[in-house]
């Protein structure tokens, strides 16, 4: 079927939906039935379309009767070529899975046609299952018989096994029949209108067809919808009259219906559920027919709004705030169905879904953007008793803010060598975007969507269904700020995950940091006080001289400390001093590997994770002592690095083991300066202007 | 102290504005068997079933004392509402899978229990840390809101009251015994520190104000050997306590009123 259009969307709102703005999981479910059923206008249960192939070249088998009388008498049976104006009163819903019979009273054949025979001793039989299904006679016998039961009843005088009436319907048929064509089998019923609990008009016989009495109407939707009743129930059915939880209105609703992928109701496992009283779950969670029905047909298109990585699936379910219209409609149809989750699965739904709703052509379509929502529910792969994390309404407000955190971040900062970038690192998720800024910021909501810019930095976790990442990923999405203290006990965990034999890679640090300055700048960074955003040198500062590697140096040092988190105020002179110590030992440490080919340089012996004051106090003199001693053999300078040792020295207001910052905010501090340490060399060449004029003397500087 | 009569807009004369607290609530959410997550916002069934414990009401009685026209009931939260997910170990309750068998003898009944040497099964809960709600109550059935009053201002309780499941033991302690509520009408709208039955579409948005819906049990009515909700309300809120939703009174359905130094609705 081609894409339906904005009227058939508004079509389906107009019937199926309670005209509020979604505000549940519930409301969303049924909200995507609503966009399911749109693409076939004959509503949710019944089924026409399915006979388009027999009409005007199949024929209508009709079989009268008289229930004015008990027991009812077959009078007739007609044949005829079914036309389209045929379709209305026979009421067809087709059971395309299973066996049995269809769900609607007719019953149709084969498409490539039935000889006599087969309609014979088949569907004519259909037709006799059909009036015995347990869920066709609840409207006869069940606490919410239809006042109308009693037509089933009389039909079922005709149709049951070897009934003498039956034989002599196939007998007729098979008498009247030839060839084989495609077939539909119905049956007429005259009924005295005084017998029905409801008609308008006039007293009187007239003759009814199954889509046109409305006992035969609610046994179909009965057969269809019964797995909404007995699921997970042995023999029984939960069931009752009470007001629906998503429409509000007292209807019939069903104990057990589907909740689409995420399956948060189930009756399944008492054990887990005490006082569950499993056929009175109607009562605790009513949801009408038609919305459980609506909910059913959702599950598709929910399953395209999935994203799975680090095992968990994310489910970033788009809708519009406000008040529902088909053109909302239609566009969130268009946006989700084209999402194909297993073909795009390095492409988190959340963001494709904005970018098309944000880049649309239709400028009405475009405006819409500022309504967008997500239902955004995280739970564990393959467990799905578990949810870790779940927000009603994520707008994409605070991704776009972090990811110009993170824009900016990486280019003003990270790349800015001269100013004490660390510099970008290909392959490191937080430490690379594209030259292009929307590009760039087009990749940072990929990442942050995706969970890479929590994954980078945070400790690593195998159990998905307690992994505090999503939680932060949540909170992230809500705007709701991260406390760096939180951020500070993560870093360092990972950067024991990452200890290996060379000590720590600096991009890991250097990522963590991207994401402090990151939060920073997006205002979702607490307690860092300050924050870790560099003031703007470019601005202040002229262009440090690049002839003189010990220059370039102290430059970089000072800009990459000029963070309001290395400034005055107890906490913030402790993590300078920390940092400084991690810079020393990080260049001290550079020097040993590149000059002195040692094997184990001074910073593979210091473990973030497990570092304490005394030992830092312990490590710091073993650095100022070995940038004592390597001076001493070199030439000129009595000192190696004086440009940190200088700094190191005034930032030690007191000894480590008197500070009082927390250990955590420490080891990070160290960490961190151990990279920027590590990098200082290589990177002062790297900008070293060579020029032939200096190339001596640097040279000689750099090895000294 | 006479009970209070209800007007038509369901605004109370005079009510009893409490205040209950816990270190942990769970109020579990319709629709969700599988996960145990909470709502935020206490149900105004759960209120009534915790002032029906502390007065002494059996189970299941007392949804006829909290019915749609004779009670009025505002909520008002006074703490952060955040959750945490807590796992928590718990005994298997399937009767055919977690129970044993041993007590009794063939001639006098035989007693199913819970079989207590197996092993336990971790749930996470997801579960409100700290939570603080303020209640202002009003319901007509006299003998019940005597008995309320003078529980709340004894300080005893029939049964342990708690924040929905018993491990949450609840304090609860008496604001006002006859606080008077003012009407507050009017289009233009006025900050609501309650949580506030509708839609966000009433709600004029406030910067760097966040509101959350949902949607919870209002009224339940006994039937047929067991209960049914008659009415589930959306409640619209801000998560912060010091913060409210901006609404005009007249796009409600339900009265507003100021009571003591709160704007509340009564539903």
């Amino acid at each position: 079927m081609s894409n339906p259009g904005v009227e058939d969307f508004q079509q389906a709102v107009d019937k199926y939906w309670h005209g509020q703005p979604v505000t549940s999981l519930e409301d969303l479910m049924t909200f995507y039935g609503v966009l399911a059923v749109a693409e076939d206008d004959s509503g949710l249960f019944r089924t026409p379309a399915e006979l388009s192939a027999y009409v005007d070249d199949g024929r209508l088998v009709t079989i009268h009767m008289d229930l004015t009388s008990d027991p009812a008498e077959y009078t007739d049976l007609t044949v005829d070529t079914l036309r389209d104006d045929d379709l209305a009163r026979l009421g067809y819903a087709a059971k395309t899975s299973g066996r049995g019979a269809d769900y609607s009273f007719t019953q149709a054949g084969s498409k490539t046609g039935n000889k006599p025979e087969k309609l014979k001793n088949t569907h004519i039989n259909r037709l006799r299952l059909w009036c015995n299904y347990d869920a066709v006679r609840g409207v006869v016998d069940s606490d919410e018989a239809h006042p109308d039961g009693w037509v089933l009843n009389r039909l079922g005088t005709i149709f049951k096994k070897d009934g003498k009436v039956l034989e002599e319907i196939k007998d007729d048929l098979t008498d009247l029949l030839q060839g084989s064509e495609p077939t539909v089998l119905t049956v007429g019923m005259t009924i005295d209108l005084s017998d029905l609990s409801e008609h308008s008009g006039e007293n009187g016989v007239e003759t009814f067809y199954p889509g046109t009495l409305d006992v035969m109407d609610a046994a179909m939707r009965r057969y269809l919808t019964a797995n909404l009743t007995d699921a997970n129930l042995d023999r029984r059915t939960s069931s009752g009259e009470a007001t629906g939880y998503v429409t509000g209105e007292e209807d019939r609703v069903v104990g057990t219906p589907k909740t689409g992928p995420f399956e948060i109701f189930s009756i399944k496992h008492p054990d887990v559920q005490p006082g569950l009283r499993q056929d009175q779950s109607w009562r605790n969670y009513p949801v009408s027919e038609q919305t459980g029905q609506l909910m059913s047909q959702a599950k598709s298109l929910l399953e395209e709004c999935v994203f799975r990585t680090s095992g968990v699936e994310t489910y970033a379910i788009p809708y519009f705030a406000g008040e529902v219209t088909g053109l909302k409609a239609q566009t969130l149809w268009n946006a989700v169905q084209s999402l194909d989750p297993e073909e795009n699965n390095d492409r988190p739904p959340m963001a494709r879904v904005t970018f098309d709703i944000e880049e649309a052509d239709n400028p009405a379509i475009r405006a819409l953007s500022d309504e967008l929502r997500f239902y955004y529910l995280v739970s564990p792969i393959s467990d799905d008793t578990h949810i870790v994390a779940e927000t009603p309404s994520a707008s994409t407000y605070w991704v776009n803010e972090i990811a110009d955190g993170l824009v900016s971040t990486v280019y003003e900062s990270l790349s800015a060598t001269a100013y004490g970038g660390l510099g970008v690192s290909t392959n490191w998720d937080l430490l690379e975007l594209p030259d292009d800024r929307d590009q760039a910021r087009r990749i940072a909501f990929y990442k942050i969507v995706g969970h890479e810019f929590t994954n980078a930095t945070f400790r690593r976790r195998d159990d998905a269904e307690d992994d505090f990442r999503r939680v932060v990923d949540q909170q992230l999405l809500e705007g709701r700020p991260v406390d760096a203290s939180v951020l500070l006990g993560e870093f360092v965990d990972r950067l024991g995950d990452e200890h290996g034999e060379d000590g720590v890679p600096w991009q890991v640090p250097a990522m963590q940091l991207v994401q402090l300055e990151t939060l920073s700048r997006a205002g979702l960074l607490d307690g860092l006080s300050g924050g870790a955003t560099p003031r703007d040198q470019s601005m202040t500062q002229d262009l440090p001289e690049l002839t003189d590697l010990t220059k370039i140096r102290e430059h970089r040092l000072e800009s990459f400390l000029d963070r309001p988190m290395f400034d005055s105020g107890k906490d913030n002179t402790e993590r300078r001093a920390a940092c400084l110590s991690g810079v020393l030992i990080g260049q001290i440490s550079w020097h040993q590997e590149h000059e002195r080919n040692m094997g184990q340089p001074l910073d593979t012996r210091v473990q973030a994770d497990k570092l304490t004051l005394d030992t830092l106090r312990k490590t710091v003199q073993t650095a100022l002592d070995n940038a004592r001693v390597y001076a001493a053999d070199g030439e000129g300078h009595n000192v190696l690095y004086p440009e940190v040792v200088d700094r190191l020295l005034e930032a030690y207001e007191e000894n480590p083991t008197e500070w009082s910052i927390s250990r955590d905010d420490m080891r990070f501090a160290v960490a961190l300066g151990t990279a920027f340490g590590r990098r200082a060399m290589p990177q002062a060449f790297d900008l070293h202007e060579s020029d032939s004029e200096s190339t001596d003397e640097d040279a000689s500087e750099a090895t000294a | 102290m006479t009970t209070p009569n209800i007007d038509d807009k369901g605004l109370p004369e005079h009510c009893l504005s409490l205040r209950v607290a816990s270190d942990w609530g769970h109020f579990r959410r319709v629709g969700r068997t599988a996960t145990k997550q909470t709502y935020r916002m206490i149900p105004r069934t759960t209120v009534a079933g915790l002032l029906a414990a502390i007065v002494g009401e059996p189970r299941d009685s007392y949804y006829e004392t909290f019915g749609e026209d004779v009670s009025a009931i505002a909520i008002t939260p006074e703490s952060e509402l955040r959750t945490i997910n807590m796992p928590m170990t718990s005994v298997g309750t399937d009767p055919s899978e977690a129970t044993t068998q041993t007590a009794g003898s063939r001639r006098s009944q035989l007693v199913r229990y819970q079989d207590t040497r197996a092993p336990r099964q971790i749930h996470v809960y997801e579960t409100l840390v700290d939570p603080v709600y303020r209640l202002d109550v009003a319901v007509e059935d006299e003998e019940f809101y005597t008995q309320l009053r003078r529980h709340l201002k004894n300080g005893t309780s029939h049964y342990p009251p708690s924040l929905g499941l018993s491990e949450h033991l609840a304090r609860v302690e008496l604001l006002n015994s006859s606080s008077e509520p003012t009407p507050v009408t009017g289009d233009e709208p006025v900050i609501i520190d309650a949580a506030v039955p509708g839609t966000l579409k009433n709600v004029v948005p406030q910067a760097g104000v966040e509101c959350v819906t949902e949607r919870s049990a209002a009224v339940m009515e006994g039937i047929g050997g067991g209960r049914r909700t008659t009415r589930f309300d959306d409640l619209v809120f801000t998560p912060t306590p010091d913060t409210g939703v901006k609404v005009a009174p007249s796009a409600l359905d339900w009265p507003v009123a100021s009571v003591g130094d709160k704007t509340v609705v009564f539903r």
